[in-house]
């Protein structure tokens, strides 16, 4: 085990390294920079432009940058924004936080919601069933605008400034952050919710047959514990799976939901720094997204192997 | 006095199929008492299993009943609601599994799976007593292992002390000890006839085997036409094998050389790496067309043995040839053809998605690009389904509609379909009733004199196997301690382990 986890962080490792040099790379070959549109900017005089980017530096080789980067990115350092004149980290540090709030809110609703439905039998599991279909077919942005409509038309927006938060200490500002939060988040929960109400729904039908849980029942074991000691650990398996992807997903999953909400989150700060040629702040947050990534798969795989006696063996 | 359980008139049809209804029981009645017990004896897929879960109250979802009268206990089962019936099975009847290993959840170990069962204020001393009375010499260890580190037969152990310990009044057996060696199962008979004696539990044991249920039965009723009556025992004596001569002498089809084989358990914090010997040493060489028959008992490592040789676990050290060749892994197409394995799961080891004969076609359509596809595929399965005493109505259907005996023979016919030169069998005869095993026994020796496909036998069955193998090897502890021909085994061998198997060999019911 210990061996196997040695490899797979070294691959994690290797990812990593190739997706920041990857997207290096493609900024670069990417025609034009940052200053390309401050150049067109009449009240800017050239020697003001000269000595920024003197300080910029953008035209050193791309691989004395890059190895100026990796070294800097290990004490933690991702360089400064030229769009925002502050710390990449900073800027991130903050923007991160806003989207795992709302990611995070919206795959938690989105699992807990779809733990219940699953619970359904009969005539309402087939009504999920197609609501879920129905849910999945609508594209998400076309779904959020939906929820937006409706949002408005019932007024439920009026007293909330949209496209403002800053969760500080007073009890009013929270209530109001939390309200603010909410209507994202159940954009991100309804677009990821088919998802997980289809993979629990096939995964608990299955595992209603599995032998060992037809043994439990004609052992006439009680409903609550055949359920949560027979037919969840027999479904969990690929729902670990799916659930570490959607811990990897999170920083990359709530772009268009943050750009039509106007939620400062990091999607909308990617986007923007890859109109304007941001690099440090693209590569950091392309950075950060792999990141997290690789740990859900890592996450994953251990809660698997915590999970599956047989797995620990095969292992070896 | 009172019966226990009632059934009266318990009539039972599998709902329209597309064969249409059809017809399991007809008027089946059935009245036992208080510490009875009664053997219930019939061929493979005539309704046993479909009346025991009649009176659990689980019956197949789509089974039709209709019954004059159901008591149990003094209690009318019929006007009872589900719920009732759940609580009711739950606390008065045992249930044993015909497919043991299956049947306890593979993610939690045998400990929690057993508490279950038990009521809460049970100690950690009373669930270790609990696994010491169904046979196992070190409880402990049996607690803490998740079932697949658990061989068939200990597996069916723990599914008796699972039944056993919620102290039922009826404790319902379906084959309870045709996955187990003979010596387990004299220990299974001993422990459930103490148990009727200290608890006066009644007992409904089903099996194929007229010599198990007439050395512990008080009664034996026989399942025929899906009404039940009387068995009267049959006089009739078994063919005795072929004699396959001028074999013995030819180059050896198979030789192992000391095949080692050992299961690491690891564990994270702090990090352990256990090993468990399965196999320590083991060498053996088989001729063409010979019949070895490889006995031990559970736990003794013959499963790991045949799967090492079939190619299924490929971290054995030591040396495999085949032919003359090394069977290194990984192994060649063709060598996997030349090699097939019959597993004692059938559940397992058949694709519910697929009707039984696209189960016998897949071989074929997987080795085609090696051999070619032969052009009446349809021809052989056919021949093939004659040959295991198969209806060909079966055909069309998938494995959850046939009964256990006649899945195994779908899985016998498959492993044929090839046919290989060397066919391993795993307990593959263990769940068919004693007719069966004679017709399957009789095809694999006409195989043998035709075409001459050598058979090794891993069983635990030696009475069996004195009669109907050329040579026997007895597996213990991961070790081959004898190996004699059938005939002489008796004779020669001196091993504890032999006597002891020798020993407990029972009866045939009718007998000489």
């Amino acid at each position: 085990m210990i061996s196997s986890l040695a490899t797979r962080l070294a691959h994690s490792l290797g990812s990593l390294l190739a997706v920041s040099l990857l997207c290096f790379a493609l900024l670069r070959a990417a025609p034009g920079d940052y200053f390309t549109t401050l150049r067109l900017e009449p009240g800017l005089s050239p020697q003001t432009l000269r000595s920024i980017q003197q300080q910029a530096d953008p035209r050193s080789p791309i691989v004395r940058r890059y190895a100026l980067w990796c070294a800097s990115a290990l004490h933690g350092d991702f360089g400064q924004s030229l769009a925002y004149h502050m710390p990449v980290r900073a800027l991130l540090a903050e923007r991160i936080a806003n989207t795992l709030l709302l990611s995070g809110a919206g795959l938690c609703g989105a699992w807990l919601l779809g733990l219940l439905l699953s619970t359904l039998r009969g005539r309402p599991a087939a009504l999920v069933r197609l609501f879920a279909s129905l849910l999945w077919s609508i594209p998400d942005p076309v779904l959020a605008f939906l929820l937006l409509w409706t949002a408005l038309r019932l007024h439920a927006l009026a007293p909330l400034p949209i496209g403002t938060t800053s969760p500080t200490a007073s009890w009013t500002q929270w209530s109001n952050f939390v309200r603010q939060l909410a209507l994202p988040a159940l954009a991100m929960a309804l677009g990821y919710l088919p998802l997980v109400l289809r993979h629990l729904q096939g995964g608990f039908d299955a595992a209603q047959h599995a032998p060992a849980v037809e043994a439990a029942h004609m052992h006439g074991l009680p409903p609550r514990i055949v359920l949560f000691r027979y037919i969840l650990p027999e479904a969990a398996n690929p729902l670990i799976s799916l659930f570490g992807l959607g811990i990897g997903s999170l920083l990359s999953a709530s772009l268009f939901v943050e750009v039509l909400f106007g939620w400062p989150g990091l999607g909308q700060l990617l986007l923007n720094a890859i109109l304007m040629r941001d690099t440090n702040v693209v590569v950091a947050g392309v950075f950060c997204s792999a990141l997290l990534l690789i740990l859900g798969n890592l996450l994953a795989d251990l809660l698997l192997w915590l999970h599956d006696p047989r797995l620990r063996e095969a292992a070896s | 006095m009172t019966p226990l359980l009632s059934v009266q008139d318990l009539s039972l049809d599998y709902g329209p199929t597309r064969e249409g209804t059809v017809p399991v029981l007809q008027s089946a009645s059935l009245s036992m008492e208080p510490g009875e017990i009664v053997g219930l004896l019939g061929p493979s897929g005539c309704g046993k299993t479909s009346l025991l879960r009649c009176i659990l109250g689980v019956p197949a979802p789509a089974a039709r009943i209709r019954c004059a009268a159901l008591r149990f206990e003094d209690r009318d089962l019929l006007a009872m609601s589900m719920s009732e019936r759940r609580t009711l099975r739950f606390r008065r009847m045992g249930f044993i599994f015909q497919d043991p290993a299956g049947r306890l959840s593979p993610f939690r170990r045998v400990r929690s799976q057993l508490r279950d069962m038990l009521p809460r204020a049970t100690t950690r001393a009373d669930l270790l007593h609990a696994l010491a009375g169904a046979g196992f010499s070190d409880p402990e260890c049996t607690a803490a292992a998740y079932p697949h580190q658990l061989s068939g037969g200990e597996a069916q152990r723990v599914a008796i002390a699972q039944a056993l310990a919620v102290q039922p009044s009826l404790l319902l057996a379906d084959e309870p000890s045709s996955a187990l060696d003979t010596v387990t199962q004299r220990h299974i008979l001993d422990l459930l006839l103490r148990m009727r004696a200290l608890r006066r539990t009644a007992m409904l044991i089903v099996s194929h085997d007229p010599a198990l249920l007439a050395a512990i039965a008080d009664r034996i009723l026989s399942l025929q036409a899906g009404a039940l009556a009387d068995y009267v025992p049959s006089h009739a004596s078994r063919p005795a094998p072929p004699a396959l001569a001028g074999h013995s002498q030819a180059a050896p089809l198979l030789q192992v050389r000391h095949l080692r084989f050992a299961h690491a358990t690891h564990r994270l914090w702090p990090h352990t790496v256990r090993t468990t010997p399965i196999l320590r040493q083991v060498s053996l060489s088989l001729a063409p067309g010979e019949s070895l028959a490889i006995v031990g008992a559970s736990g003794s490592g013959k499963s790991t043995l045949a799967r090492c040789l079939a190619g299924i676990e490929s971290r054995y050290s030591g040396e495999i040839l085949f032919a003359g060749a090394s069977l290194d892994p990984p192994r060649s197409l063709a060598s996997r053809a030349q090699i097939q394995l019959v597993l004692q799961d059938t559940v397992g080891a058949l694709n519910p998605r697929l009707t039984i004969a696209e189960i016998l076609a897949e071989p074929l359509r997987i080795h085609a690009r090696n051999r070619g596809t032969p052009r009446n595929v349809a021809e052989r399965i056919r021949q093939m389904f004659a040959a295991v005493t198969l209806p060909a109505t079966c055909l069309t259907r998938r494995p959850p509609q046939l009964s256990g005996g006649e899945r195994q023979r779908v899985a016998i016919a498959r492993a044929l379909m090839l046919q290989p030169s060397l066919l391993l069998l795993d307990e593959a005869l263990a769940g068919l009733d004693r007719a069966l095993q004679d017709s399957i026994l009789e095809l694999l020796d006409r195989l043998r004199a035709q075409m001459h496909v050598a058979c090794i036998h891993f069983t635990h069955d030696l009475g069996r196997f004195l009669r109907s193998a050329d040579r026997i090897a007895l597996l213990h502890q991961g070790h081959i301690v004898e190996c004699h021909p059938a005939a002489d085994f008796a004779r020669l061998a001196e091993h504890p382990a032999a006597l002891q198997l020798l020993h407990a060999i029972l009866p045939e019911p009718g007998g000489p």
